[in-house]
């Protein structure tokens, strides 16, 4: 069974910035991946 | 998780599901997204995807609610004001009904199932007329007039009314060209052609139709030219 985080390093950056901003989740740095999935895992 | 990837497309999620070396099959964006997050349990048998319409035919059937996604943002900004702040439980969430007919209409085919291998082109029907159809009384009338013309310049015993009678039966008997039934033959072949409709059911035109007309509003125009044989995007096919 995939990890949360499996899943979200299947998905790209956009992606996840995407999903961010639309549940309200601040990003510290909108440029980075990893940033994004720490966010939202 | 769930709310995250409802947001990815179709192609989209399937490319995850391959990624994570999960069955990708599956029409629904929901069926992909239960089977990401559950990790790749099979999916239910009386799933919508399944091809075969089998004994659930006809039938109501409770699947898995979609969880509810706002648009796609596409990266746009402006989503995050429309957006919900947090992801909604299941139990929150409208169940869904997938409703499957067993019967098909005749002539049809979905879009791509016809092609020259299993529509070949037909020999040539002929059609004739019916020999035995029954005999019709018809009245000549070139002949009564030439009768009566006759008649009436015998019955003149005027030799220069004869005369005229006589100058205007040649005249009437000149050749002159029939147009009239020209083309009419006893039997004449045609082309046989295939006569069917392609259908494209569209589900998003029709939920958008259905959507409309619920709230009593008009369809809304394409803002561009549609091309000759395309329907308007709310019109379901």
């Amino acid at each position: 069974m995939p990890s949360k985080r499996d899943v979200l390093t299947e998905l790209s950056r956009d992606e996840l910035v995407d999903a961010a901003d639309a549940f309200g989740v601040e990003l510290q740095d909108r440029r980075s991946k990893d940033t994004a999935m720490e966010a939202l895992g | 998780m769930a709310d995250i990837l409802s947001r990815l497309s179709r192609d989209r999620l399937k490319d995850v599901c391959r990624a994570l070396n999960l069955e990708e099959a599956g029409r629904e964006k929901n069926v992909l997204v239960e089977r990401i997050v559950s990790g790749g349990r099979p999916a239910p048998a009386d799933s919508p995807d399944q091809e075969d319409g089998g004994d659930d035919a006809g039938t109501l059937v409770l699947t898995n609610p979609a969880p509810k996604s706002p648009k796609n943002g596409n990266g746009a900004k402006g989503v995050k004001a429309t957006a919900p702040k947090g992801p909604k439980g299941v139990n929150d969430l409208a169940q869904v009904l997938s409703y499957r007919h067993a019967d098909r209409r005749k002539n049809n085919p979905e879009v791509g199932m016809v092609d020259p291998d299993t529509d070949p082109a037909q020999p040539k029907t002929k059609w004739a007329y019916d020999p035995h159809l029954d005999p019709a009384l018809q009245f000549d009338v070139g002949r009564a007039q030439v009768e009566k013309l006759i008649d009436d310049a015998l019955a003149s015993g005027d030799q220069t009314v004869m005369g005229a009678a006589l100058e205007q039966l040649k005249r009437q008997a000149a050749p002159y060209l029939n147009w009239a039934g020209k083309a009419e033959r006893t039997s004449f072949d045609i082309d046989t052609v295939s006569l069917h409709v392609h259908e494209r059911i569209d589900p998003a035109s029709i939920l958008t139709a259905v959507r409309t007309r619920m709230r009593g509003e008009k369809p809304a125009q394409p803002k561009m030219q549609l091309g000759l044989f395309s329907a308007p995007g709310s019109a379901p096919r």
